[in-house]
């Protein structure tokens, strides 16, 4: 049986295909203007990938923003359910998972089940997102995959106080004309950003083991100032952690067509 | 300097919309091409009246909210003097003098339910005079409509909470120096005993209070017609208490919306026999489907407590779409009072007084969620009382930006749910009468992924 999941989030889609206990392909696109093309865009890759057609798929679960719009998904599960099954199924340890999303974060608690317990996601604004370092990175003038590695060889990181992420934005062109050292700069911007997502992980307690998926989990300066802050060493998963909640989609159609008893 | 008035409509289309359905037999047909025919109340006639089984106590409700508005069109035309009062406040003693109540809450309610966009521009016309944005959205959305013309403006102020919070507190004081009228504040004690010192000082206020609104009416507190709306307020009790054991049985025979429907209608008409008419139309919608098995659509899936508050800033939606998917509404914080069945005794002005200021300190946020005088865990044990009683699987919370007393207790609230009731909880970050702060969409989406993945597993 081969089973696929399809996320389509807010920045990009993601898909990941199984068969058995064995990741056939994992892809991860930007997103098209309509999730359905997004989709499509991506699966078809992650198809190519594996050598296979979407009649080789047996059952696909979709999730993220656009779920309910995938034409060739039979079934749409939420993203906190999907990324805490992807991320319970390859660390069975795991009882925290912090994603980082585009423009969402969510901190979801899972038991030794794999059951969700809790779960609390902020609603408000892009700090705390990986929106946040995308602006914030434009305003260094540095690539996005650049601040993590910048962040770590800082020796006085600024403050940055502001709660919303266009005024930090003005905070930093206030320190760039101070002509502020940017890897101090870099620093500020990665601790804010664990500020925000270390506050919401607090609101429903934080109990190891920790890991961490989204776009944002590549983000070694997050990283590192969350796992700070919260005083854990998370686990590193052994996928790429963007595509959790897609290979939790997978994980969800397997059990769809597993035979019942 | 006071900002030019923003004009509007609800209160005459609100009237309108209630000589409509007065003048029809209110047939699913006719009530489709009223929300044809009226746009701008469609979401008031969906809430209201589109569903048979709500439409029976709806229509009543919406003749209500219409007497409520028109009174308060009319009262100057009439003589008679309007009082700013708050919504956690009995108003038979004002019925009683005559007097005609209006709440913000009220109207804050009312409108985000009625009116597109809800009360959005109002809570933005307080800030344009000063108020502040960290204030209860609740009351500066009423509060916009009175200061930009829409109503008759008030004759008098009073605050009969005033434990309830600092800032809720003050805007009487506001709205009395704004408005140049005459401000009296029942001062509730920093303490809780029920037949002690306590109901005595606050007794004591209460008299301090009629003795001003004679004053204030040039009237006598007439015998007799406090008896009158003293024995409707007592009907009404009754009926609330026989509505709240519907409630215990399994599923649950009270569809959402009447949770409101019965809160707003002791905060707008307590003691008059329109209220009590809503009420026994509620009892009987309830009563009715109880006989016949019948609960919240398509299935009974979770039993919700809300611990504070619905969300209005929907059109009503919100509770139809709880309804509609199977999220039976148990408890919310406004209705806390329904389990306390506060006798009125009619035989004396003294008892009757003495039963109208108990009844007011037992209402939600004057005995609950007061500020930092709160009485020792009163909250969680009149949410723990209700929710084992009525078995509800799981707390939720809804509130406002400006509610600090929530926001301060909240968490420990929820903890001592989780802890001593054993039963999930989720704490959401909205605005009841401001969508702005959080889209409906978004709590919904994470309200039925709260109720599908932790609380029914």
């Amino acid at each position: 049986m081969i089973v696929a999941g399809c996320d389509v989030g807010s920045l990009t889609a993601k898909a990941v295909i199984m068969r058995g206990e064995e990741i056939l392909a994992a892809e991860i696109i930007g997103v098209r203007p309509k999730p359905e093309q997004s989709a499509r865009d991506v699966m078809e890759r992650a198809l190519e990938k594996a050598h296979l057609t979407l009649k080789d798929i047996d059952y696909c679960v979709s999730t993220g923003y656009g779920r309910e719009k995938i034409p060739f998904a039979r079934d749409n599960i939420s993203e906190i359910s999907c990324h805490g099954r992807g991320a319970h199924w390859l660390i069975p340890s795991v009882r925290t998972v912090i994603d980082v999303g585009g423009q969402d974060c969510k901190v979801i608690r899972v038991d030794a089940t794999g059951k969700l317990q809790n779960f609390i996601m902020n609603d408000k604004c892009a700090a705390g997102t990986g929106r946040f370092l995308e602006v914030m990175a434009k305003t260094l003038g540095v690539r996005l995959d650049e601040i993590g590695p910048l962040s770590l060889m800082a020796k006085n990181p600024v403050g940055i106080t502001s709660m919303c992420s266009i005024y930090a934005q003005t905070e930093v062109v206030a320190f760039i004309a101070q002509e502020v050292d940017r890897h101090d700069l870099a620093a500020g911007i990665t601790r804010a950003m664990a500020e925000r997502v270390k506050s919401l992980a607090m609101r429903v307690g934080v109990e190891e083991d920790v890991v961490i998926t989204g776009g944002v989990a590549k983000n070694i300066g997050v990283v590192k100032s969350l796992e700070g802050m919260l005083r854990v060493t998370t686990k590193k998963l052994t996928v790429d952690p963007q595509v959790m909640g897609a290979l939790g989609g997978a994980l969800f159609a397997r059990e769809k067509i597993a035979p019942k008893g | 300097m006071k900002e030019k008035a923003v004009t509007g409509g609800f209160p005459q289309a609100l009237s309108a919309l209630q000589g409509m359905l007065a003048a029809t037999r209110a047939t699913d047909k006719e009530i489709r091409g009223m929300m044809k025919a009226m746009p701008a109340l469609s979401s008031m006639i969906e809430t209201f009246m589109l569903e048979p089984h709500i439409r029976k106590a709806g229509l009543p409700f919406l003749e209500l909210g219409s007497t409520y508005f028109r009174n308060l069109g009319n009262a100057h035309k009439e003589g008679k003097k309007i009082a700013f009062e708050s919504f956690n406040f009995p108003p038979a003693i004002l019925y009683a003098l005559d007097i005609v109540p209006v709440s913000p809450e009220v109207i804050s309610s009312f409108l985000s339910i009625g009116m597109p966009k809800g009360v959005f521009r109002f809570i933005d016309y307080t800030t344009g005079i000063g108020l502040s944005e960290t204030m209860c959205t609740a009351q500066r959305g009423g509060v916009g409509v009175i200061l930009s013309g829409l109503t008759e403006k008030p004759d008098m102020v009073l605050n009969m909470a005033s434990g309830s919070c600092d800032t809720n507190s003050k805007m009487f004081d506001f709205m009395s120096e704004y408005l140049h009228i005459p401000f009296c504040n029942i001062d509730a004690p920093p303490y809780w005993d029920e037949d002690g010192e306590m109901i005595k000082y606050y007794r004591k206020e209460y008299r301090k209070m009629v003795a001003f609104l004679e004053e204030q009416t040039g009237k006598k507190l007439d015998e007799d017609k406090l008896r009158q709306c003293c024995t409707e307020a007592k009907k009404q009790d009754e009926y609330v208490a026989e509505i709240y054991d519907l409630r215990r049985a399994v599923p649950n025979p009270v569809p959402a919306i009447f949770n409101l429907m019965m809160f707003a209608t002791r905060f707008m008409a307590s003691g008059t026999p329109q209220a009590t008419k809503v009420m026994e139309a509620i009892y009987e919608v309830a009563k009715e489907r109880y006989k016949k098995g019948e609960g919240v659509l398509p299935r009974e899936k979770a039993r919700v407590g809300f611990v504070y508050l619905s969300h209005f800033t929907t059109g009503g939606e919100f509770w139809r779409w709880l309804d509609h998917n199977g999220i039976s509404l148990m408890l919310e914080g406004l209705i806390l009072f329904n389990h306390q069945h506060y006798s009125i005794d009619t035989s004396t002005v003294d008892t009757m007084l003495d039963s109208l200021a108990g009844q007011a300190h037992n209402m939600m946020m004057t005995k609950q969620i007061r500020g930092p005088l709160d009485f020792p865990g009163q909250w969680f044990e009149d949410i723990a009382t209700l929710a084992k009683d009525l078995n509800i699987d799981c707390a939720i919370y809804l509130g406002t930006l400006g509610c600090k007393n929530t926001w301060g207790g909240i968490k420990v609230l929820m903890q001592t749910i989780e802890e001593e009731l054993g039963v999930p909880t989720l704490i959401m970050h909205s605005d009841a009468w401001d969508d702005r702060v959080t889209p409906w969409a978004t709590l919904r989406d994470q309200i039925e992924e709260f109720v599908d993945t932790v609380v029914v597993q």
